[in-house]
């Protein structure tokens, strides 16, 4: 049956949904009110930022051939492993909810008006509740199935958007609020790409650890173009001043492009592909989430642990009260802790490990 | 109390209907006769013929039995009866019985049994039996004739290029058509015997060096577990074979096309074949063998993708349309150009109905329609086609029950469901769709993906045989990559592997 494992395909297709998404949400308002012009620059940044830790990280991976909580308990030990992996696991659980809240808001104010939050959220989570039991294999081989979709309704919005006015003067000056500041921002906010290290969560469930480490690589660069490509066109879309109070940029460019005079809206057909990625993201977060509490209090059925990790979701997700509070207050907030975390984590398993070795040669 | 009576009592009647067949032939000729006369119920069973006579050449007596109807009564009368009494020759009669047998009678197999549970099952598939006085063995000679049709073209799966030769109700037609095409000597026809009470046959026919010997395994476990009276066809035996009979979902392929099953058979397929089934079944499957055709093979790379790109637009029309027409009319009525929301929302400004209800009934007649048009007697099967154009098409239009768009909508479902190649896959369509339609009722495009989305993870956590629904494309296996689309047939040099073929180029 090891033939029928996950691959590096299906791994890619779980990164480029869960991070891929990123640039459709509320993100891209957390960086243009600090970079401006210069925002296509942060994911590219951010992104050689996080491959060095990623590379130390999937180093150890290939060595120790474990899952993500696996690897960190053997090198930080019982206790100290514990409480890493159970705050990786807090990081996903309030995360992720403070993200579902994001998107309950989006199609609520976009889509829904009239539907209660309250009813997509629950609706959201049953569904993705439901796929996530299924299992890690259905959940990587459905990832694997819709990404072309995906991808190429994203590629076709590209393409109807070069028909707007796009005016390349926009992107200057190049550095935006200057260097220091894209700099800054970009090592803040590289917990964006933190699924390539979290995602090592689906290794038990992959025939190979190398496949892994070839996803993450592959993942992280067509990711990094891919968002910085879609800032690009943001800004010279609508001037990096105007994205300052534009909250959702993907949302409007969805309704900005059109085809001739007949068909004038798209948003109906991009909110498909959109809701679908959604709904796999999602379920991959709900899964991981309940993965992690599992592995790290040792205990059995990921699948019985959902149900109260997906209840929890629901009611932290209710929280916020409006899309400003949760993705500006809460979400900034859970990712700048994030990318300090794990950023540093893999330079300090590195160091256990070294030290493992040190004190195991003589 | 009178349960468990009822249980020993039937227990008690197994047995005494097993002692009399696991009995041996007995070397006393009467005693046989009255042992299989017994349990043929030769005196109520007119059908049962026991035809005595005396073998000249031997010196002894001899019977033959056989079954009215299964037989060849020309064969019997001339290569039987004829060669046992009108034997002249003298011949040796110090030979080995066996040997003398095969000499004097000139049928092309007979086969020596000693057991009496032998000769009944070799009556009941319609050989002769002749038991000679003072031998202990019983000669099963092949005499079988079964009535059945002649072979016509697939009901289900025509093709314009191409053979059109459909299985008939006879295996041995249906092995012979599977031969015709495919002559090759690792191809292999391996008979089950099943433990029911018919004691019915079921042929696996594989090609014996490319076949994954673990499936064949599994299906012959799969048909030895079968506990019922009889199969009667396979149709039944798909549904016993089935790893979840509750599914929408088909997981074993039926097919009326020897030039298919030749075709999975080279790829590593096991088919199965049973008798009076106009079809066999072929397992393991995926989820694209039901989309695909034999023509999509036949026809040239480009007109046999572009038939495979409307099979698949029919596939989501057929399953999406209504919902679409519901969830954009319903929630999103911006999606839609101006000039169009203006006019049905015209047409539907006399129509008292939600948009929902009025898809609803429409849909629901549509299947009526559908399901009368199968079970109408032919002589009346036009007025079908008037009382559906005439009364759903137009008299409900202009009595404001539903929208004329509606029609549309309606029409172009029905018509691309009827674009679907395999009859299980349609009805599955076909019951999705409701499901669809409710969703998007509710939540609209949500609901919709909702659907779309749950649809396709349940898809790829099924299993046919072992082999995952979705593959080869995922968990990916290399293959020729013969998926939505294919590839030209030059190219098209790797089996899929996700089925395990032992070789997996073909050459």
């Amino acid at each position: 049956m090891n033939k029928y494992k996950l691959g590096t395909r299906e791994m890619v297709a779980i990164l480029l949904i869960t991070i891929g998404t990123k640039f459709t949400d509320a993100t891209p308002n957390l960086l243009f009110p600090k970079t401006y012009m210069a925002t296509w620059m942060v994911p590219l940044f951010a992104a050689g930022m996080i491959a060095i830790p990623l590379a130390i990280f999937l180093h150890l991976l290939n060595k120790y051939e474990l899952g993500l909580v696996d690897l960190v308990k053997k090198l930080s030990g019982k206790f100290v492993g514990t409480v890493f992996s159970s705050f990786i696991f807090i990081f996903y659980l309030v995360g992720t909810a403070f993200l579902m809240s994001d998107y309950v808001f989006i199609l609520s104010t976009l889509y829904f008006p009239q539907t209660p939050d309250y009813v997509i959220l629950v609706v959201l989570a049953v569904v993705c509740f439901g796929i996530a039991s299924g299992g890690p294999y259905m959940i990587g081989r459905t990832a694997w199935i819709v990404l072309p979709y995906v991808m190429i309704a994203l590629a076709l919005l590209l393409i109807l958007a070069m028909v707007e006015e796009m005016d390349t003067a926009y992107l200057f000056p190049i550095f935006g609020k200057g260097l220091d500041v894209v700099v800054k921002e970009s090592f803040l906010k590289n917990s964006i790409y933190v699924e390539t290290i979290t995602m090592a969560t689906f290794i038990p469930f992959m025939t190979k650890v190398k496949q892994y480490s070839k996803a993450a690589i592959i993942g992280l660069s067509i990711l990094a173009i891919e968002m910085s490509f879609f800032f690009m066109f943001y800004v010279t879309i609508f001037d990096a001043y105007s994205l300052e109070d534009m909250l959702l940029p993907f949302q409007h460019l969805t309704r900005v492009v059109e085809l001739g005079r007949f068909i004038s809206n798209f948003e109906g057909y991009f909110l498909v592909f959109w809701l679908i990625a959604s709904i796999v993201k999602y379920t991959v977060y709900l899964f991981v989430t309940a993965h992690l509490f599992t592995q790290t209090f040792n205990v059995k059925s990921t699948r019985f642990h959902l149900i109260p990790i997906t209840t929890l979701m629901v009611l932290i997700g209710m929280y916020p009260d409006n899309l400003i509070s949760s993705s500006f207050l809460y979400r900034n907030t859970v990712l700048h802790i994030g990318s300090f975390f794990f950023f540093i984590l893999p330079f300090l398993l590195w160091i256990l490990s070294l030290r493992k070795k040190a004190s195991a040669s003589p | 109390m009178n349960i468990k009576k009822l249980f020993s009592n039937r227990k008690k009647f197994e047995v005494t209907r097993n002692s009399s067949k696991e009995e041996k032939i007995k070397d006393n000729l009467e005693h046989n006769i009255s042992t299989l006369s017994s349990i043929f119920e030769s005196s109520i069973n007119s059908d049962f013929v026991i035809r005595q006579c005396d073998v000249l050449s031997l010196e002894k007596k001899a019977s033959t039995f056989f079954l009215n109807g299964l037989v060849d009564p020309k064969e019997i009368e001339e290569f039987i009866i004829n060669a046992l009494t009108n034997s002249e020759e003298n011949v040796n009669k110090n030979m080995d019985i066996e040997q003398l047998v095969n000499d004097i009678i000139p049928i092309k197999n007979i086969k020596a049994v000693s057991m009496i549970s032998e000769c009944v099952q070799g009556l009941n598939n319609g050989q002769t039996l002749l038991l000679v006085e003072g031998i202990e063995n019983g000669f099963l000679l092949d005499t079988t004739k079964i009535e059945h049709r002649g072979v016509e073209t697939p009901q289900n799966e025509l093709v314009i290029k191409g053979s059109n030769e459909g299985f008939v109700e006879s295996v041995a037609i249906n092995k012979a058509l599977i031969r015709k095409q495919l002559r090759y000597e690792k191809l292999v026809s391996d008979n089950v015997e099943l433990h029911n009470r018919a004691a019915d046959s079921v042929s696996l026919m594989y090609v014996n060096d490319l076949v994954d010997k673990d499936v064949v395994e599994d299906v012959k476990k799969r048909l030895r577990d079968i506990d019922v009276d009889t199969i009667q066809n396979i149709a039944l035996l798909e549904q016993y074979l089935e790893e979840r009979p509750y599914s929408l979902v088909p997981t074993i392929l039926y097919t009326e096309r020897p030039d298919r099953v030749v075709s999975y058979m080279l790829e590593g397929h096991v088919v199965i074949l049973a008798e009076n089934s106009p079809a066999c079944l072929v397992v393991p499957v995926t989820f694209w063998s039901f989309f695909h055709t034999a023509e999509d093979n036949y026809q040239r790379w480009a007109y046999g993708n572009f038939i495979r790109i409307i099979r698949l637009l029919c596939f989501l029309i057929a399953i999406v349309t209504p919902s679409f027409y519901v969830a954009v009319t319903t929630f999103h009525i911006e999606m839609l150009p101006t000039d169009l929301a203006l006019a049905i929302a015209a047409k539907r400004e006399t129509i008292p109905f939600p948009v929902i209800v009025e898809v609803l009934i429409m849909e629901v007649a549509f299947e009526i329609l559908r399901e009368a048009g199968i079970r109408v007697p032919s002589p009346i099967g036009p007025t079908i086609g008037i009382v559906g154009t005439l009364i759903l098409g137009q008299a409900a239009v202009e009595a404001n029950i539903i929208s004329p768009i509606m029609v549309i909508v309606v029409a172009i479902t029905g018509l691309s469901s009827f674009a679907i190649p395999d009859i299980s896959f349609s009805f599955m369509i076909r019951v999705i769709r409701f499901g669809f339609l409710l969703s998007a009722a509710i939540f609209g495009l949500f609901g919709i993906v909702i659907c779309l989305t749950l649809s396709v993870a349940y898809l790829t956590t099924l299993h046919s045989f072992g082999v995952p629904f979705l593959s080869p494309k995922t968990p990916y296996n290399p293959s020729s990559k013969d998926l939505i689309f294919r590839r030209t047939i030059r190219k098209q040099r790797i089996r899929p592997t996700n089925i395990n073929p032992q070789d997996s180029t073909r050459k």
